[in-house]
């Protein structure tokens, strides 16, 4: 349980320090403050607060599935809150359209009484958007946003305004009640780059947030970084080294995602249609990255690609009938994925 | 820790495949199982140390597996792909660096695998106790590289033999040689001493079948010359042809009385060469013809063909009794190996001897008077022969001797033989029945050997005691026999086989009795 009246050491300067001038060091102790504040709203779900903060470190986008009331609103808002960025909410409807996502040209009327059109951003030109329920809206909707995601610019009109950097969408589903979705197609779902899923809370967790949200005052998280301060943490993020055996590691769990492949278990044979993309071994490569500077380390390990593993590839597999018929779970496939392609060894006789 | 881990890993299948190497050995008499496990199980040994001392193993992959033990998030393996001065180079090598300060042993610690030891320890332990433990094979391992050691003496011998043949540089001598030398070779192949003793029978066939009945007469006819010429030369002369060639020189100055003599001589020696050497003894009889009628020159000519013929005849008999020689070599070498032991020990040979005997005395018998000059006829001689001794008994003609000259030979008496337990040859102080006691008035010869190393009373011989019994060694009378055997064996009615196997018996009995 996490004491609401812990309040972590703020990292200084406040302003955003150049880029450059970020160390590891830095990056780690930032990471620490904002997981921190965060946690001191958000109750019991530190592997979400984590994924969604990886997500952030690796520019990237991130879904969460879990049923309503757990906390991915207040979530995305204490985490706005706690790098001083825009935050944007888009509640996906069946009638929402597309303007509604990206914003429209209106006519408007200057003070000379002439008249013209005037680009209103949507929701989307924030550094933070939460698309709740984005199963709700039609697929045209949903590419509207999905476009922006991965192009990180909107065309309205003819023009192309680019978004914010940093920009974050974080997406919810909810995985009970399915009648009238639109389920995301697999080609939209990989532009998530992770995939969480958000779980009830435990019973003391659960005391914890009713002992919070019902009293007089609520614990306010303090602002830990701004958009510059993201920036520098997310071109520090790509610089961590990588070593190759890394590298092909994470190649080596994407390539046994395919049924196809000869390294692939039995379970993925089963039950997966098609594995994950090359997007999938980008997606544990920059996670991996994230995680070493969050824990201190210069560089990325196998242990961090395979910690991402469920993360960035469960919502990658195109799962068959098969697995919907036996009750078979992408948190269960991505165990046996492991299982079957273990780390490298030494290859050394008696060496682990 | 890969030495003992590679130890654990490979050292079990090596152990086991040196225990079921050892197993073969135990199973089989093969000599290379013993061996091979241990040098199996020692190469492993050496194998793996000689690996672990010069094995270099490349950088990427001591970093990886220091980075296992040590749990460093692949902190070496990183930090030798990227250099110091990249951005965060010196943070990877410092942090390298700081991991480097431990322990190795407790980054890389020994594997413990107590079951992967104890079973190679008990596999080594079970192949060498297999190994070393005298197993029911080792005996027939040891009888067999005997057998091998014996086959390989034979054929030695046949190989001295056949170098002897070809220091004599004729194209007989040489055939046989090579005859030889490719026996020696089929003998070392042998794989075991039935195979040695069928190869050396068969070789004994295939001479004995080169040797046709007129080539064994010409042999006899032409030993008998020269022994005949030997013993009361003609003229001065080593041998027979040179004996007539000279008197072929020095007839014509002969006086008519001595031409008269010498004419008379020849006929005698003509009438032993009828049988086996024709052309000699027609040579002969023209030059007596010649001498009776007083032409000394047709009588210089008539011997001067005989002496030629003479010559060939020798030269021809000589090749034969070299390939008789080399059949009875290996009859004899058959015989030998067939043994087990050592075989030609006295004592200890048992056989399957039946004996039976085939002589039927007839015919030409040849032989020489003692003491009054040649003589020979045909009469029909007498003879009976019990075959006895080691190695299979076999009838045996007695040839008669006859002072007068006229040798009568019955048809023989097969001989019953029996089998006895000795050998070819009794011991040389084994008391036996002398050829003395025969008796020359009658041309009878009555001679009756056991080959249990007793001898029996014939009542028909007396003997030196008048009773038959034995009075002297074996050794004093050895030469005797070996003597009478080869007279009776110049006699034409002998077939090829069987003067073989009398030689063979008289030469074992002259190598027992020799000191």
């Amino acid at each position: 349980m996490t004491d609401p009246t812990a309040v972590p050491p703020v990292p200084q300067p406040q302003s955003p320090p150049q880029q450059a001038q970020l160390t590891p060091e830095q990056y780690a102790q930032i990471a620490a403050t904002i997981e921190a504040e965060v946690g001191r709203v958000i109750v019991g779900q530190a592997g979400v607060v984590r994924t969604v903060l990886l997500s952030l470190l690796c520019e990237g986008h991130v879904l969460l599935e879990g049923v309503p009331g757990l906390g991915k609103t207040r979530l995305l808002t204490t985490l706005a809150h706690v790098v001083s960025l825009d935050f944007g909410r888009i509640q996906f409807t069946p009638d929402l359209m597309p303007a509604d996502v990206t914003g429209t040209q209106v006519l408007e009327a200057d003070d000379s009484g002439s008249r013209k059109f005037v680009f209103r951003p949507g929701p989307v030109f924030n550094g933070l958007v939460l698309a709740d329920e984005i199963n709700r809206a039609t697929p045209k909707t949903q590419s509207s946003l999905l476009e922006a995601m991965a192009e990180r610019s909107v065309t309205v009109a003819g023009t192309t305004r680019v978004l914010p950097r940093p920009f974050l969408v974080m997406a919810t589903q909810n995985p009970i009640e399915q009648e009238g979705t639109y389920p995301l197609p697999e080609a939209q779902l990989d532009r998530f780059i992770f995939k969480a899923e958000v779980p009830f809370p435990s019973a003391d967790d659960l005391a914890d947030i009713v002992g919070r949200t019902t009293g007089g005052a609520e614990a306010t998280p303090r602002v830990v970084a701004d958009a510059a301060t993201l920036r520098a943490m997310v071109a520090l993020t790509r610089q961590v080294p990588v070593a190759d055996e890394v590298v092909r590691h994470a190649v080596d769990l994407v390539v046994a995602t395919h049924p196809d492949n000869e390294t692939s278990p039995e379970s993925i044979r089963g039950y997966v249609r098609a594995g994950a993309s090359p997007r999938g071994a980008q997606a544990l490569i920059l996670g991996a990255k994230a995680m070493a500077l969050l824990a201190g380390r210069p560089s990325a390990s196998v242990d961090d690609v395979r910690a991402l593993a469920p993360a960035a590839l469960g919502h990658r597999l195109v799962l068959g009938y098969e697995a919907a018929a036996d009750g078979m779970k992408r948190s269960a496939l991505i165990q046996g994925l492991l299982d079957a392609v273990p780390p490298q060894g030494s290859g050394v006789r008696g060496a682990p | 820790m890969w030495l003992t881990a590679t130890a654990t890993d490979v050292g079990p299948w090596l152990a086991g495949g040196a225990v079921a190497i050892a197993l073969l050995g135990w199973l089989r008499p093969w000599s290379w199982p013993d061996p091979v496990a241990l040098g199996l199980l020692l190469a492993g040994v050496v194998a793996v140390i000689v690996w672990a001392l010069t094995m270099r193993l490349p950088d990427p992959v001591v970093a990886r597996a220091l980075d296992r033990g040590l749990e460093t998030d692949d902190a070496f393996v990183t930090a030798l792909q990227f250099a110091p001065t990249d951005p965060f180079g010196p943070r990877l090598h410092a942090r390298a660096a700081s991991f480097a300060e431990a322990d190795v042993s407790e980054a890389l610690p020994l594997p413990r695998r107590p079951r992967a030891w104890a079973l190679l320890i008990g596999l080594v332990v079970a192949a060498i106790v297999l190994v070393l433990v005298r197993s029911p094979q080792d005996d027939v391992r040891e009888q067999l590289a005997a057998d091998q050691e014996r086959i390989a003496e034979v054929a030695d011998e046949f190989d001295e033999r056949a170098e002897v043949l070809e220091e004599a540089g004729s194209e007989e001598a040489d055939a046989l040689a090579e005859e030889l030398r490719a026996l020696a070779e089929t003998l070392r192949s042998s794989e075991d001493l039935d195979s040695a003793v069928e190869s050396l029978e068969g070789a004994q066939d295939d001479l004995l079948r080169s040797i046709d009945a007129d080539d064994l007469a010409q042999r006899a006819a032409a030993q008998g010359l020269e022994r005949t010429l030997d013993a009361n030369p003609l003229a001065a002369g080593e041998s027979a042809a040179a004996q007539l060639e000279q008197l072929a020189a020095s007839v014509a100055a002969m006086s008519a009385e001595e031409q008269a003599e010498l004419a008379e001589r020849l006929e005698q020696l003509a009438a032993t060469q009828e049988a086996g050497d024709p052309e000699t003894a027609d040579a002969l009889a023209e030059a007596a013809e010649a001498l009776e009628a007083g032409d000394a020159a047709a009588a210089a000519a008539a011997l001067a063909e005989a002496g030629e013929s003479a010559s060939a005849s020798a030269s021809a008999a000589a090749a034969g009794a070299e390939v008789s020689a080399a059949a009875a070599a290996a009859g004899q070498a058959a015989d030998a190996l067939a043994e087990p032991g050592e075989g030609s020990e006295a004592g200890e040979g048992q056989g399957e001897g039946e004996g039976q005997g085939e002589g039927e005395g007839q015919g030409e018998g040849q032989g020489e008077g003692e003491g009054s000059g040649a003589g020979q006829g045909e009469g029909e001689g007498q003879g009976q022969g019990q075959g006895t001794g080691g190695g299979g008994g076999g009838g045996m003609e007695a040839t008669g001797e006859n002072p007068s000259g006229n040798a009568n030979s019955n048809p023989g008496v097969s001989g019953s033989g029996e089998m006895g337990e000795g050998v070819a040859a009794p011991p040389p102080d084994t008391p036996v029945l002398i050829p003395s006691g025969i008796d020359e008035d009658t041309g009878s010869a009555q001679v009756d050997v056991t080959g249990d190393g007793t001898t029996q009373t014939d009542q028909r011989v007396t003997g030196p005691t008048g009773s038959g019994t034995a009075t002297v060694t074996l050794e004093s009378i050895a030469n005797e026999f070996a003597d009478r055997a080869t007279d009776a064996l110049d006699g034409t009615n002998i077939s090829g086989s069987e003067a073989v196997t009398v030689e063979g018996y008289f030469n074992s009995i002259n190598q027992a009795g020799s000191p």
